[in-house]
């Protein structure tokens, strides 16, 4: 950058309404169907240099696959791209890349088993195929210490936290020199102060010039960090405007139009009880190892009552995963036990558990949530299809009524009930499982990261759920990262940390930093 | 001359030899399993290679060009494989077990003229021509390995280089994304098919080039169904060796031994010949079927997307 350049630059950082007639990127009625669902409708929205902008929308509006036409994964049915004032052609994410156009992707997409510098060496056009991957330990270190990232480049991603797996994409991007970088979704998993930290890098990367679009479906994260809001809303572009002209109400009005009155407030409400009712879920002394033969869960000891719900706050990968999948029957426990109902399933059948009342909402909605290849129909039926048949026949009609009225009620956005499951938006595929979950004679619900990317309806929607079926005297266990979906409807609240509980406090006597201590693991210490 | 240092140096010798077509083959297949294609038409690639061999060096009379037109023949059929569960997307073990066949029909049909030609004088020459030195009772183990051609020297370097580009270079790197997670590893910027194919070529050509010397370095001459199962055996080294191609060294070696001895042993002990000859293709079940269970594989390290295909513009969730 020449002296002129950088001045240009401070200028228009010191005005931010005042901008350049041409924007760094502009999209131009980009269109994208798969099948009969319009995913994008006629969407075109400017992306300023040296500014965070944000992009809104609930679940299945269209985010991602705006993101995935940006950085070259989908094409789009019609509309086209300026860099600058110059039309291009985003094929591959290679190409995407040679524009310096970069994807943070909603979940991290790295592989676990190699370290930090293999997966980054793999984005780098420069480095020869047959050059040693420790050619770039030392840009990464250079990187890293610019922007206060504690990463080394041995580093086997597995072993890596979520958000420092984020850290390594950003640095993918930043490796890569991007001048417009896309964040799906990345706060999604954060903690408060993981969150705080994003948004200092992200903030010193616009004032480098370089373009920043955050998407996002938390109203008050837009407002925070961004600069520009463009809110999405069923595909198409129903607001894009600098953040000073938005209030909070009207950011929730735009994001949900008609459906605004749809979302109940939920009530938070946590009942006194008179009798002390019996445990319908308790687990003794469990010790399970994780994929590796590690032992994940140590000695954990912990008891569920009915109409209660006990939440296990945690940073991810600590145990959580392990302790969910024992509880549930897909991996086996080394020691310890688990009685649900007063019943032993300890190493049972999955089918012996939910037989004894236990409901299963997973982390992991690909793969044991939904059949992905089923239809959205069959996947409602999934566990109590006996319901729907007669003899050895399945009554169709009865499942479609079922769920066209379960997609009606929990406004499931899918073309028709005969839709492959797999191709709904990650929030509406939560929908469908835990409309499925709930809906049945349940005794113990396992909720696990429940509300994990949906909405801020969605969301609702789930707490009311859960609410409704622990009020109906169901116990619930409640493991998630969200802090905050913790302590709003947990009755009592463990912390996991390295596999053990280490902190366990009721309702009423609960201290936010003691938890996020104990999160952390310095509370013992 | 001492027989015990005769029968030593007898089964060094062949041991050494007969576990390069294996190393070759197995390092091989280990590469392409790692970039996630399960090939198992090792066998036809090795057969291939080992009739192109013969071929080639009976019209040029230069063997060194014989292995490398055994190993380019290897490549093609290889690639063929590639071509089907690569590029179209099939099922690879059926591609796979088609391209075994295949190589076994072509060449059992081209081979036939070829079928004991004579490779006198055309083979490749052991790296000391000279007499041994030495003490008379040493000769025969010293000779064991200088009388072994180059090839058999090349070999232990080739798995060792192919281990460093496997997790050293980039390229390595491009390799085992591909075979953990070909979604991910597109969206980090691997071109997936063109890295399969690499992989799957690159085994191919080392098949081609063991199946080369089995025929030029090994026999001395073409006979149908030359492999008799090498390339079988080759495959069910890979999951041993924990998919590391310099491990292949330690566990080609061991079966070339078992190999040698069930060689050595026919006629000597009272034990059926057939029996002794299927020794290898035992062993190769039961530690194939070991290593086959799930949690087993998860710790030898198995390729996460092994025999999975890939196919761009799925929803990527
Ligand atoms: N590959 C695909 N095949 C079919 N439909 C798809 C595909 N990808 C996305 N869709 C549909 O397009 C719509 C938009 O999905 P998208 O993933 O972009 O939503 P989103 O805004 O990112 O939602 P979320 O907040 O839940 O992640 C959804 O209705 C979804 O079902
Ligand atoms: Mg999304």
């Amino acid at each position: 950058m020449n002296d002129v350049e950088v001045n240009k630059s401070l200028f228009l950082n010191a005005h931010n309404l005042s901008r350049p007639t041409i924007p760094l990127l502009r999209v131009k009625g980009i269109s994208k169907r798969f099948g009969n669902v319009i995913a994008l409708d006629d969407v075109s929205l400017d992306i300023y240099d040296g500014e965070i902008h944000a992009l809104l929308g609930e679940n299945g509006a269209g985010k991602t696959t705006l993101a995935n036409i940006l950085y070259g994964i989908y094409q789009p049915d019609s509309g086209y791209i300026e860099l600058s004032g110059r039309k291009i052609k985003l094929g591959t994410p290679q190409d995407a890349i040679s524009y310096g156009i970069v994807l943070v992707q909603q979940y991290p997409m790295l592989i676990d088993k190699m370290t930090v510098a293999e997966n980054l060496a793999l984005s780098i056009k420069d480095l020869g195929y047959l050059s040693s991957v420790r050619k770039i330990y030392g840009l990464i270190r250079e990187i890293s210490i610019k922007y206060d990232i504690s990463l080394e480049p041995e580093m086997i991603v597995s072993n890596l936290s979520f958000s420092e797996k984020q850290y390594v994409e950003l640095l993918r991007a930043l490796i890569l020199n991007a001048k417009i970088l896309i964040l799906d979704e990345p706060t999604t998993m954060l903690t408060t102060y993981e969150r705080r930290k994003l948004f200092v890098i992200l903030r010193k990367l616009i004032d480098e010039g370089r373009a920043v679009v955050l998407i996002t479906h938390k109203v008050s994260e837009a407002l925070e960090v961004s600069d520009r809001i463009t809110v999405l809303r069923r595909g198409a572009v129903v607001s894009s405007r600098p953040k000073s002209e938005y209030d909070y109400n009207e950011l929730v009005k735009l994001i949900m139009g008609s459906n605004v009155n749809d979302v109940t407030p939920v009530k938070y409400i946590h009942r006194q009880r008179s009798a002390p009712p019996e445990d319908v879920l308790v687990i003794k002394e469990l010790n399970v190892a994780n994929d590796i033969g590690l032992i994940a869960v140590r000695n954990v000891s912990l008891s569920v009552k009915a109409g209660e719900i006990v939440g296990i706050a945690g940073v991810s990968g600590n145990g959580q995963k392990e302790l969910a999948e024992a509880i549930v029957g897909l991996r086996r426990v080394r020691s310890g036990r688990i009685v649900l109902s007063g019943v032993d399933v300890t190493n049972k059948e999955p089918y012996e558990r939910i037989k004894n009342g236990l409901a299963y909402i997973p982390e992991d909605r690909l793969k044991y949530g939904i059949v992905g290849e089923m239809s959205v129909a069959e996947n409602f039926i999934l566990k109590n299809y006996k319901a729907f048949s007669k003899l050895l026949f399945i009554n169709m009609r009865k499942v479609m009524d079922f769920a066209s009225k379960n997609i009606d009620l929990y406004h499931i956005v899918t073309r028709s009930p005969l839709e492959r499951a797999k191709v709904l938006s990650g929030g509406n595929i939560q929908k469908l499982i835990v409309s499925r979950e709930l809906g049945l004679n349940t005794k113990v619900v396992l909720a696990h990261n429940p509300t994990l990317g949906l909405d801020i309806a969605s969301a609702k929607l789930v707490h009311n759920e859960l609410l409704n079926v622990r009020d109906r005297g169901a116990g619930i266990l409640l493991i998630s990262e969200d802090l905050d979906e913790v302590i709003k409807l947990s009755d009592r609240i463990l912390v996991m940390y390295r596999g053990s509980i280490v902190y366990d406090v009721s309702r009423d006597k609960l201290s936010i930093g003691d938890i996020e201590k104990a999160m952390l693991g310095l509370l013992n210490a | 001359m001492d027989v015990d240092s005769f029968v030593i140096g007898n089964f060094i010798y062949l041991t050494l030899k007969n576990a390069v077509p294996l190393i070759l083959a197995s390092s091989g297949e280990a590469v392409s399993e790692r970039a996630g294609v399960i090939n198992l038409g090792v066998e036809g690639s090795m057969l291939v290679g080992a009739l192109t061999g013969v071929i080639t060096t009976l019209i040029t009379g230069n063997v060194w060009l014989g292995f490398l037109a055994g190993g380019l023949a290897g490549l093609a059929l290889a690639l063929l494989h590639g071509l089907i569960s690569v590029l179209f997307g099939g099922n690879q073990i059926v591609s796979g077990l088609a391209i075994a066949m295949i190589g076994g029909g072509i060449t059992a049909l081209v081979g036939r003229a070829y079928v004991g030609r004579s490779l006198f004088g055309l083979r490749p020459p052991p790296i000391y021509p000279y007499e041994v030195p030495g003490p008379d009772h040493l000769k025969p183990i010293l000779s064991s390995v200088l009388k072994q051609d180059i090839m058999v020297f090349i070999s232990i370097v080739i798995p060792l280089l192919i281990t460093y580009m496997l997790f050293r270079t980039k390229l390595g790197s491009a390799i085992r994304a591909c075979g953990e997670n070909p979604v991910i590893a597109e969206s980090l910027g691997v071109n997936v098919i063109t890295t399969r194919l690499v992989a799957v070529g690159l085994g191919g050509f080392l098949s081609g080039l063991g199946g080369a010397y089995l025929s030029l370095g090994v026999v001395g001459s073409w006979v149908e169904n030359l492999t008799a199962g090498m390339g079988w055996i080759a495959v069910g080294l890979v999951p041993l060796a924990m998919w590391i191609p310099s491990r292949t060294l330690l566990t080609s070696y061991l079966m070339a031994a078992l190999i040698s001895t069930s060689y050595m042993l026919q006629g000597r002990i009272g034990v059926s010949s057939y029996f002794l000859v299927m020794i290898p293709y035992i062993t190769t079940v039961v530690m194939l079927s070991i290593v086959s269970i799930e949690r087993f594989k998860v710790r030898l390290g198995a390729p996460s997307a092994l025999g999975k295909p890939y196919i761009r513009e799925e929803r990527l969730g």
